[in-house]
């Protein structure tokens, strides 16, 4: 099942946008005009790290906080039921020494019922985790086509004054020495 | 060049996140403790007297018999009170060399009937079997009821 998914994730996604992106890349460098700038470099690394991160850093502010808070609210979703599994198993190897060790059948029912009911639970959260680590790679996976496919550069604006937006904060270098911060608000 | 090293990179990413995780711990799919000792099955009760005409409640039972894990059968008994607590254990039955056991109750609690006291009598039987190994209680019978009339 693994591999059928970890093939299909492969071929359908990131195979076709590998050969988009050495489509445009060829073409960009025929016609003279480099479509692979460093910038793309950078942030293509940024976000192979920090999903999200590329795209943040080539202006898609909104884009990229998308993809970080999905890959690292399913990546951390599926720590924490990692992190259950784990702890079930070592109650459900506890009840299984109690229950081999009891010595009446109102102890066993009992240690048996429990350990039914753990077992439920670790299941329940194995399936949990497989899931969002499966959600994990798909967003990890899509933020790395978006990023070479529909991510473009947006030009480089300077920090804190950007666009047009009501209120701006600034920092700019003082001629002697430290920075000079500004707040403007328009009303 | 770039397609396989990205294509590892997932692959490797992938299977590190699905292969390096716990695997859910397994308990048995049909309980021991079950058949650990041999059930009481089919626990039944008669009336009768004994050759010097005392009241007496003979009980029978039949047990799986090619479980060996066996050694003898408690016998608890209430009289009118269904409390957990007022059962007390009234003997001991070993395990027989062959056939099924049996246990025949006399006591005096059973005969004051013939003096004074009510028309009836409510007694309760369960029977609870000792397994040999790790001196292990087993499930306890269910609950024989036992109407005791004055006149037989």
């Amino acid at each position: 099942m693994r591999t059928i998914i970890l093939a299909l994730l492969f071929t359908t996604i990131l195979v076709p946008a590998m050969g988009q992106f050495v489509q445009d890349t060829t073409a960009g460098q025929t016609s003279g005009a480099p479509y692979w700038s460093d910038r793309r470099v950078v942030a293509t690394a940024l976000s192979a790290v920090i999903p999200g991160a590329g795209q943040s850093y080539l202006g898609h502010q909104t884009k990229g906080a998308a993809f970080t808070i999905g890959f690292f609210g399913a990546a951390l979703t599926a720590v924490l039921a990692e992190n259950n599994v784990i702890s079930r198993n070592e109650r459900l190897n506890e009840l299984d020494l109690q229950y081999a060790e009891s010595r009446n059948f109102l102890d066993s029912d009992n240690y048996w019922s429990q350990m039914v009911q753990t077992k439920s639970i670790v299941d329940d959260e194995a399936k949990r985790r497989d899931t969002f680590i499966k959600v994990a790679a798909i967003v990890w996976v899509a933020n790395i086509v978006d990023m070479f496919l529909f991510t473009d550069e947006k030009p480089l604006r300077t920090f804190g004054s950007a666009g047009s937006s009501q209120t701006t904060f600034a920092l700019t270098p003082a001629p002697l020495n430290g920075f000079n911060a500004s707040l403007t608000v328009h009303f | 060049m770039q397609k396989v090293l990205w294509g590892c990179l997932l692959t490797v990413i992938l299977y590190l996140s699905l292969s390096g995780c716990t695997d859910p711990a397994s308990i048995p799919e049909v309980p021991q403790h079950y058949t650990y000792v041999p059930t009481v099955d089919q626990l039944q009760g008669a009336t009768s007297r004994t050759r010097s005409g005392k009241r007496q409640v003979v009980l029978t039972w039949q047990f799986d018999t090619t479980n060996s894990n066996i050694r003898a059968w408690d016998i608890w008994r209430t009289i009118t009170d269904t409390t957990e607590s007022s059962y007390r254990i009234e003997g001991s039955v070993l395990k027989p060399a062959r056939g099924y056991p049996a246990f025949a109750d006399s006591s005096d609690d059973l005969q004051f009937l013939d003096v004074t006291g009510p028309d009836s009598l409510d007694v309760y039987y369960r029977i609870i079997p000792n397994g040999n190994l790790r001196s292990y209680v087993g499930k306890r019978s269910e609950t024989l009821h036992i109407l005791l009339y004055k006149n037989n």
